[in-house]
């Protein structure tokens, strides 16, 4: 475990402003470093959207699985471990042919993070918070995705205590691939709902 | 409180500006908020707290500004510490200490349960007065405090989704310090048409509200 961070000098207010808080909270016995550097660590190395990915590859392959997913995906979650805080209660909603759903938070920023990590910046950042909800075609085809009209778009608020992830549409021509190669074709913007999987794209 | 972070149906924005290959923290800085945020308590009104940086403020930091400054003030108003101790472990900083370092398995071993999959608490609340199908208007509120209801559905017709199990309004807990009152909760429907004007716009949008959030 590294603890460079101590001996690398603030330089920006933000990195002083860090520095005190983490010092008065460990001179006060309310925080350790050793239990930051563990949240650091799991949230660089252990959660991300890979985790996401295996449980939709798993819901396509897997139709019993895939009936957990969408009726308790907090267990659904924990089948594969993941599970904590900002996933304590997660919704799995199913794009179909009728339907495309995308995830917001625009109030605040609020992501499943055991199964999506730290969400990206755009999803944090005004522009996607204050469009998605009233104009989401428009936001989609800046990301690339033309929706088929006649597609119902559902935009979900993450307001309460909810968190969404959204389960695409698994590719055609995918009849052969192993659980592990249909992860790989699921990016985090599939589960975020801004992008759908695409045989031969790879999954950012 | 109509603050600047609620955005939605908000214009001016401009376009959503994507970053290839982003890394969870952009600075070892972000991950040291982040990591302090979730294996400490500094107080009840994390949300709270960033709603009252101010608007210019709000929207010209990053989120882990965000953060910084929501943890400075719910630590001041908890007691938890107070703004003289963060500025003059600043001031030792800026002179040239280090960080202090403190171990305890303890504290790892709470962040890592905070992580992983762990039981929830469930909450008592009266029963909930909707059921899936049925129809609600948003009241017309606009409290001085944090609100999970978000103001482009002011006065909106929606339809219940769905009915979720009691769980403390967090209008309550995050403004009056960590106060729970458990309350039934939904997922509710509403039609675009029905939130804004903008000619050909017809979707869906689905929010999480609280029975104190619909009209009488």
């Amino acid at each position: 475990m590294s603890h460079s961070h101590s001996h690398t000098r603030p330089k920006t207010p933000q990195e002083l402003r860090t520095a005190a808080l983490e010092t008065v909270l460990i001179e006060k016995g309310l925080v350790s470093t050793d239990a930051i550097d563990t949240i650091v660590n799991a949230f660089q190395n252990e959660i991300g959207p890979r985790n996401g990915a295996r449980m939709v590859a798993r819901a396509w392959v897997d139709p019993a699985y895939r009936e957990r997913l969408l009726t308790d995906a907090v267990a659904a979650a924990a089948e594969f471990g993941y599970g904590g805080m900002e996933g304590e209660q997660i919704r799995c909603v199913e794009n179909t042919p009728e339907v495309h759903n995308v995830i917001v938070c625009t109030l605040c920023s609020c992501y499943p993070w055991p199964i999506l990590g730290i969400p990206p910046v755009w999803y944090k950042s005004p522009p996607y918070r204050s469009r998605v909800v009233r104009e989401p075609r428009a936001v989609l085809d800046e990301f690339g995705l033309d929706v088929p009209e006649g597609v119902e778009i559902r935009v979900w608020d993450s307001s309460a205590d909810l968190r969404y992830i959204v389960l695409p549409m698994r590719p055609e021509g995918t009849g052969e691939m192993t659980e592990d190669e249909l992860a790989d074709l699921v990016s985090r913007d599939c589960m975020i709902g801004v992008a759908v999987p695409r045989v031969g794209a790879a999954a950012a | 409180m109509d603050g600047a972070h609620d955005l939605g149906g908000k214009q001016g924005y401009g376009p959503v500006l994507r970053e290839e290959d982003e890394p969870p923290f952009h600075e070892p800085w972000e991950g040291r908020v982040h990591g302090i945020n979730l294996s400490s308590d500094v107080g009840p009104a994390f949300r709270y707290s960033i709603e009252r940086m101010g608007a210019i403020e709000y929207l010209t930091t990053s989120y882990y500004e965000h953060w910084l400054s929501s943890m400075e003030l719910n630590g001041v108003e908890s007691g938890v510490f107070t703004r003289q101790e963060l500025d003059e472990a600043a001031a030792r900083i800026a002179g040239g200490e280090d960080v202090p370092q403190r171990f305890d398995p303890d504290a790892v071993a709470a962040a890592r349960l905070r992580i992983t999959p762990h039981d929830e608490p469930a909450f008592e609340a009266p029963p909930p007065r909707f059921a899936p199908g049925d129809s609600v208007t948003v009241a017309r509120r606009s409290p001085p405090g944090h609100c999970r209801c978000p103001a482009y559905l002011r006065g909106a017709p929606g339809v219940i989704e769905s009915v979720h199990a009691p769980r403390p309004i967090l209008d309550i807990y995050e403004t009056e310090g960590g106060r729970e009152v458990p309350q039934a909760w939904y997922t509710v429907a509403f039609r675009s048409s029905d939130l804004w004007d903008d000619p050909g716009e017809e979707h869906v949008v689905l929010v999480d509200l609280w029975e104190t959030h619909f009209e009488e």
